[in-house]
């Protein structure tokens, strides 16, 4: 979990400016679709269609961002999918962090095949279970509320995955000593383990917060007002639309992707030990 | 075992839930006033432009009086209102009025989804049907019941770059009313360059209806119980279509990168719907023109656009309430105010009198076409496999045009349908 | 005072209740009442009733079935090696002490994080086959324009593309988290044993790494079976069933066809393929796997 400083061997540096340029290569080409995307939001009508494509609008042109502000209460469809996304983002750390620590520590009955179980939920195909997820939704009465965007994600088999990939690192004698009384391992969680686990927990809470925000199949389907909804049902309102509308879509697209890619240049550093933690020592 | 039987408990619990639905309604009229105040949902399925003058119209209505509170909600495109609908449905909880596009209805009527709004219309001495163009609300009929009203009803015309035309040596003015012609027309314009194209065709299910009707062919025989997509008309309709793309004079391209063809005056002619006009205002920079689309021996256009539906599952309030609102929308003035706003078609010959609309269709003529060709309109199927029948026809009509297959392949097309039906 | 096991048991079901009990509501039930639903007719507004395996005797002679089979085959095997074959060079190049590792790490992980619905609508305009970047691109080194969406074929391959840029990303960061975990001598004695670059990714490097390339692949295939987002948004499964994928298939058969029994039948296959390669990839692939 420490990162491991490592110099092989030496590279020579002729190689080494080669080995850069080809990543630095790899980097734009990766990244042409982002550039791409802004530059368009901001074009015009007639750039857009131009042929050959240009690289840049001539000049920054809002109307796509004012647009969709018109079509959709956006500041609320924001404000929702903030919420929404950081609620399951921390309820997923600490039940996950739960499980986990159950799967990685704890010798109980029945647990190897209740996690075997648990990992199959990641192969279950969503798109099947939509309709008695509904159905059930409507018998508690939570359509169109929080709670049907919240709650069917408050934790999930790859957080608990992840988790305990991590955990498991951690020497077994401490827990031993921590199962002196019966609270002793919820204080042990909170109090040793969580500090010692930084990067995973923010990486599941990254992972989740992402998931969330970028989900959009089932905030469309268990939402009727706007005061539920959420910025992805935008995007796909306005790809619904057979009214084309290159700057309006990239600009939506814009919208949607940039607070995330902001959200990651703060935490990346830690969720991307975190997130390769999860291979590892499988 | 005790927790299986919990289990097994829970899912016959869900599985109950199923089954019932949410009790069955009466249908009709049953109620004459509200004693309490109601809110209703209507769910509609266009966006932005044209959802802006829906929700004023709404409004009025709201504060016209204080029984009834509309809320109208934007649920995105025809398909995603659908899918919303019927999940909504399943569950118990559907909105009273929808706006559905016509050739997805099909299965709500045959699984008794939706309330006819006949005898809403009998026991309503105010509410003059008569005074709907019959053509428009053949659309909304199923079995000689009339189960929606319209609200954006448009046909396809062909829109024409009458630059393209120009620079081709052709008269603009000069549209083409055959198929033939259209063909002469499309050769001269895309021999103007290697990127241009004399028409843009593509397999939206509404457009292709309309290219079977003008070759004499049609879809499903009288009483629908037998697909007739393998007909000689049909074959030769598509092998028209494939024809035009093989010699490069049409192209065939749907979707978005479709319009954006057409915004970029890539595109001689295409077709597309009535209210296309206001996106055409907005996105083209060339000079266009409207023209009729009854290019065929027989000449004919189909109805598209879409209705407001009444749901069942809901209570006698809840109708009571939307077939007030339903009233509203559909009176003339809201119709003259909707068309004004939208370029969508009236549907009331007193909305189509009033001096607003004339105002307008004599201002810019191009509004005027689509009127015009109403009397060759018929309305589409209304098969409950509809959509999965129109997914066949476009599989075989794109593997005809694009990939050269012999239009015998409708062969196995019409026996794949014929399974459906 | 409880015995250990005895508490241990106690715990461990009561860390674990909270899962339990949000699967067991929104993903057993539900895939149980699937289950039950495939062995019914169903469109959802009339009552279901039930046909017994009809659905599945129906879906396994269906054409359009097995072309979807073949579509999520044709998508899994173009997306999975390529994502972690190109990962794994990537990895390996960024773990040559060059500088910038950390800006390289973010910039090539942003596609991971991005949200599919944006990227696909980016990436059909990239795949505009009339003014789009792609054409033009092509058109610089000489090449002709491809038709991308607009052509079955083709439409696969853009989809790949779009799922391999998804994709190559985490398992480049993976991977490269796997390599620092190498121990140094390794490399030291086979450099004195004058072993050269190549040879020592070959002989120690990839063995190595075998554990993290498994895993990798595995959450890759799951991944690559269940995709959906970039089909409905760039492609609705066409042209011609061109890109219908499962998942697509399913949910185009329960909420535009109405045939729910059908869908669920689909659902129930498409789990059971995915858990097949997942355990196969456990049975075959595990032996291989060098563990350090």
């Amino acid at each position: 979990m420490s990162k491991v400083k490592r110099k092989i061997g030496t590279t020579p540096p002729g190689l080494r400016i080669v080995i850069e340029g080809v990543l630095l290569f790899f980097v734009l080409l990766v990244n042409v679709p982002f550039f791409w995307m802004i530059s368009t939001s901001f074009k015009l009508g007639p750039e857009i269609l131009a042929y050959p494509p240009r690289m840049f609008p001539s000049k920054l042109n809002f109307d796509g961002y004012k647009y969709i502000w018109t079509l959709v209460p956006f500041a609320r469809y924001f404000l929702n999918t903030l919420f929404v996304s950081f609620s399951i983002s921390v309820s997923k750390i600490i039940l996950a962090s739960f499980a986990a620590y159950a799967f990685a520590k704890i010798p109980f009955k029945g647990k190897n095949t209740i996690f075997f179980i648990f990992l199959g939920t990641m192969m279950i195909p969503m798109e099947v279970i939509i309709i008695p997820n509904y159905i059930t939704l409507n018998l508690i009465g939570w359509l169109d509320t929080y709670w049907a965007l919240i709650i069917p994600f408050v934790v999930g088999a790859f957080s608990i995955f992840l988790l305990r990939q991590f955990f498991m690192q951690i020497p077994q004698d401490l827990d031993d000593a921590a199962v002196i009384d019966g609270c002793g391992r919820t204080r042990y969680l909170l109090t040793i383990v969580y500090p010692l686990s930084k990067p995973a927990l923010l990486t599941v809470g990254l992972y989740a917060f992402l998931a969330s925000w970028n989900s959009f199949l089932w905030p469309l389907i268990v939402t009727n007002s706007d005061n539920m909804r959420v910025i992805q049902i935008a995007l796909k309102a306005l790809q619904d639309s057979w009214m084309i509308d290159w700057t309006s879509l990239t600009a939506a697209s814009t919208i949607a992707t940039v607070p995330i890619i902001v959200l990651f240049f703060f935490v990346q550093k830690q969720f991307l030990e975190g997130i390769a933690i999860t291979g590892l020592k499988g | 075992m005790k927790k299986s039987t919990a289990v097994l408990l829970t899912l016959l619990i869900v599985m109950g839930a199923f089954l019932s639905g949410c009790g069955k309604k009466e249908e009709g009229v049953q109620i004459t006033e509200l004693t309490e105040p109601v809110t209703i949902q209507v769910w509609y399925s266009l966006g932005a432009k044209y959802s802006a003058p829906l929700e004023v119209i709404i409004n009025h209505f709201n504060e016209s009086q204080d029984m009834i509170t509309v809320e109208g909600v934007y649920q995105g495109g025809y398909a995603t209102t659908q899918e919303k609908l019927l999940t909504a449905y399943v569950a118990g909880e559907p909105p009273v009025l929808a706006q559905l596009e016509q050739s997805l209805v099909g299965s709500f009527v045959a699984n008794d989804a939706l309330i006819p709004l006949d005898t809403f219309i009998k026991s309503d001495k105010a509410f003059d049907i008569k005074d709907f163009n019959k053509y428009i609300t053949q659309g909304a009929t199923y079995n000689k019941k009339l189960y929606g009203l319209p609200i954006n009803v448009s046909t396809p015309v062909l829109y024409l770059n009458r630059d393209l035309f120009r620079k081709a040596g052709l008269d603009p003015d000069k549209y083409p009313t055959t198929w033939e012609e259209a063909y002469d027309i499309a050769k001269k314009i895309s021999d103007l360059g290697p990127d241009i194209y004399g028409l843009r065709i593509y397999n939206s299910g509404w457009i292709i209806d309309s290219l079977f009707h003008q070759f004499g062919g049609i879809i499903f025989d009288k009483n629908n119980t037998q697909c007739l997509v393998n007909s000689k008309e049909i074959k030769e309709a598509m092998g028209f279509w494939q024809k035009m793309v093989m010699d490069g004079v049409a192209v065939y391209q749907g979707g978005k990168d479709g319009s954006t063809m057409d915004a970029s005056g890539a595109v001689g002619m295409v077709m597309r719907s009535t209210g296309s006009i206001a996106w055409f205002k907005d996105n083209v920079s060339f000079d266009w023109g409207v023209a009729p689309f009854t290019l065929g021996s027989t000449k004919a256009v189909s109805l598209g656009g879409g209705n407001i539906y009444m749901i069942k599952k809901t209570t006698p309030e809840e109708q009571f309430a939307a077939w007030q609102f339903l009233q509203n929308l559909t009176n003339t003035e809201n119709q003259v105010y909707w068309s004004a706003n939208t370029g969508y078609m009236v549907s009331r010959k007193s909305a189509k009198e009033s001096p607003e609309i004339q105002a307008i269709l004599k201002e810019d003529p191009r509004y005027n076409v689509t009127y015009d060709q109403l009397e060759h309109a018929f309305a589409r199927p209304t098969v409950e496999a509809w959509p999965e029948i129109e997914d066949l026809i476009q599989e075989a009509m794109t593997r005809i045009i694009l990939e050269g297959v012999s239009v015998d392949i409708l062969d196995q097309t019409a026996s794949d349908i014929n399974e459906l039906l | 005072m409880l015995k250990k096991k005895q508490l241990d048991n106690i715990q461990g079901w009561f860390f674990i209740a909270p899962p339990v009990v949000v699967f067991t509501i929104f993903i057993f039930i539900p895939m149980f009442v699937a289950l039950f639903i495939s062995l019914q007719k169903w469109n959802l507004l009339s009552p279901m009733r039930f046909v017994g395996l009809a659905n599945y005797s129906k879906m396994f002679s269906s054409g359009h079935f097995w072309n979807s089979v073949m579509v999520s085959l044709l998508y899994v095997a173009g997306t999975v090696p390529v994502t972690v074959v190109l990962g794994l060079i990537i990895a390996i190049l960024l773990n040559q002490g060059i500088r910038g590792v950390s800006f390289y790490r973010i910039m090539i992980y942003l596609p991971v994080i991005t949200s599919m619905a944006a990227a696909a609508i980016v990436f059909q305009y990239l795949f505009e086959p009339n003014i789009g970047l792609f054409n033009h691109i092509l058109s610089l080194f000489g090449l002709p324009p491809m038709q991308w969406l607009n052509d079955r074929h083709q439409a696969l391959l853009a989809v790949i593309i779009v799922g391999i840029w998804k994709r190559v990303g985490y398992n480049a960061i993976i991977l490269l988290a796997g390599l620092q975990a190498i121990p140094r001598y390794y490399y030291e004695a086979a450099t004195i044993d004058g072993a050269s670059r190549f040879q020592m990714v070959r002989k120690i490097t990839i063995p190595l790494l075998s554990s993290v390339t498994f895993f990798v692949t595995v959450m890759q295939i799951i991944a690559s079976f269940k995709v959906f987002t970039s089909i409905v948004i760039m492609t609705e499964g066409g042209p011609a069933r061109g890109t219908d994928v499962l998942p697509y298939f399913l949910y185009k058969n329960a909420f535009q066809y109405h045939k729910m029994g059908y869908a669920s039948a689909a659902a129930i296959f498409l789990f059971i393929i995915i858990f097949i390669f997942t355990v196969l990839q456990f049975k075959f692939g595990e032996k291989k796997v060098h563990y350090q």
